[in-house]
């Protein structure tokens, strides 16, 4: 019996096949697959090609279920980068895939708890909406937080 | 080299579009879940930092207040005071943890603890240092409190005597305690927990019975506790620990038909001569120096927990290890009789303790 396929396409047109059985993993698209048999190509209109390929290759692992909670920390680990990282934790909401959803945001968590503010905002790219005059208002209320 | 340059800018530029493109539409819940995996200050520092952003903490479902977060206790008692006060009173708040170095006031904890339950916090850790007068608590005094939300209680202290608790918690499924005790018309209560699937006890002092009786209990753990007989109603119980220097008297009722697993781990027998020994060593050893009580004891534990498929004895019970080498079809013998599985662990001679027990019976 061969396996069943599914292909996805990214926000920039690319396709991605993958066997039915692990990208189901994905609630978002098991739902799509009970609804329409999902013959056709999904569409991920909000997930980058870079992005669709770590999905992929994380739902393509061939873990243990033990050994799955370390794999899952080694490999949000390897995208150490803050931007990738959130673009995948996005991408893993979307798609609701919670573990993957959880431990991106942990590392971003963890990278982030030891910045600065100035480097938070940047991170998290946290837009200023406040005049210098509100900043030191804001500030001065919120003394006992420092 | 121009060419690498070129491709360098663009990539750069790439990075930086997409960056642009995907970061200005970050979720809220996405943000909401990263500072909710922060701890508390650093969650509403950052909340501070744009009027957007501003109402995310005080609908935080999960406050992590760490004392080590501040340099003086004064500013953490401040900060916390302020969370609570200025934190949607509406919003759910599922997980709270508390961590105080230093001597607390038992008012202080007690309001952390009373705006917990009373905003049906799911998951509460108190993880206090000291009391202020530890040393005199009673019941009289304790921390009252009753929750029907309260899922998960951890409580460890480093007290001298025992801060104690007392109320009623239906729904409690994990109960962790370490130098505390929940108490009820004066004695340490571990009873009419429907729901409880997992207890620790930690450096308890447990009064002279520890009656456990808890239907759903899976997952017991007696550590370096002070009781006189243990006594289980916990008829789904498959995971047993128990560590300590004594053995206590163990009685169940209706037995432990779904136990599975034993650990245990004594530092009780001394080795004073500091080498291996001989049978004729431990013996004299097990005997001379009010040890047999001991032996008895464990002996009455086994018992108890006769049904269990695996036991694991801890290394530190090293002068037993020795009897086993001697003979080993008594262990197959003894473990027949007793109806367990050993299983091996670190070295195949981890079980020589059921030899030894089983030699000095015969």
């Amino acid at each position: 019996m061969s396996k069943k396929t599914l292909t996805l396409m990214s926000k920039d047109k690319q396709l991605f096949n993958i066997e039915e059985h692990l990208a189901v993993q994905s609630v978002t698209i098991r739902n799509m697959v009970k609804e329409d048999g999902a013959s056709s190509v999904i569409p991920l209109p909000r997930v980058d090609s870079e992005t669709l390929a770590l999905v992929i290759e994380y739902l393509n692992r061939q873990q243990a279920p033990e050994e799955d909670e370390d794999y899952v920390k080694k490999f949000v680990d390897e995208r150490g980068e803050i931007p990738t990282l959130l673009e995948l934790a996005q991408a893993a909401l979307d798609l609701d895939i919670k573990k993957l959803m959880d431990a991106a945001c942990m590392k971003v968590a963890d990278l982030i708890k030891d910045f600065t503010l100035e480097e938070v905002r940047e991170a998290l790219r946290i837009e200023n909406d406040r005049t210098p005059e509100e900043e030191k208002a804001i500030r001065d209320e919120f003394q006992w937080a420092f | 080299m121009a060419d690498t340059k070129t491709n360098m800018k663009e990539e750069e530029d790439k990075n930086r579009a997409r960056m642009e493109d995907r970061l200005e539409n970050l979720p809220e819940s996405l943000q909401f879940h990263i500072l909710t995996l922060l701890n508390t200050k650093k969650a509403v520092q950052i909340s501070m930092l744009s009027k957007q952003w501003l109402s995310i903490w005080t609908s935080k479902p999960v406050l992590h207040l760490n004392s080590s977060d501040f340099r003086w206790l004064d500013d953490f008692d401040n900060f916390v005071n302020h969370v609570l006060r200025h934190r949607d009173h509406s919003a759910e708040l599922n997980t709270l943890t508390f961590t105080r170095r230093g001597y607390s006031s038992r008012n202080f904890v007690k309001e952390v603890l009373e705006y917990a339950i009373s905003h049906g916090v799911n998951h509460l850790t108190l993880l206090i240092e000291r009391f202020e007068n530890d040393y005199n608590w009673d019941v009289n005094n304790c921390l009252h409190t009753s929750s029907n939300s309260l899922k998960t209680l951890k409580l460890k202290t480093q007290s001298h005597t025992r801060p104690v608790l007392s109320g009623s918690f239906k729904n409690l499924t994990i109960l962790y305690l370490k130098r505390a005790i929940i108490v009820k018309d004066h004695e340490p209560f571990l009873l009419g927990f429907p729901m409880l699937e997992k207890l620790v006890l930690k450096d308890c002092y447990l009064g002279k019975i520890l009656g456990v009786e808890a239907l759903k209990l899976s997952d017991l753990t007696i550590s370096d506790s002070c009781f006189g007989r243990c006594e289980l109603t916990t008829p789904n119980l498959r995971f047993f620990k128990y560590r300590g220097s004594y053995f206590q008297e163990l009685q169940t009722n209706g037995g432990l038909p779904a136990l599975d697993t034993v650990v245990i781990d004594s530092n009780g027998f001394r080795n004073p001569l500091g080498k291996r020994l001989t049978i004729e060593d431990l013996v004299r050893l097990v005997r001379g120096h009010g040890n047999t009580k001991k032996i008895e004891d464990l002996v009455s534990l086994f018992r108890g927990l006769g049904n269990a498929k695996s036991v694991t004895l801890s290394s530190s019970m090293c002068p037993i290890r020795l009897i086993l080498s001697l003979n080993n079809h008594v262990q197959t013998k003894y473990v027949t009789r007793m109806g367990m599985k050993m299983r091996m662990q670190e070295n195949e001679n981890e079980n020589e303790y059921c030899i030894d027990v089983m030699m000095l019976l015969g």
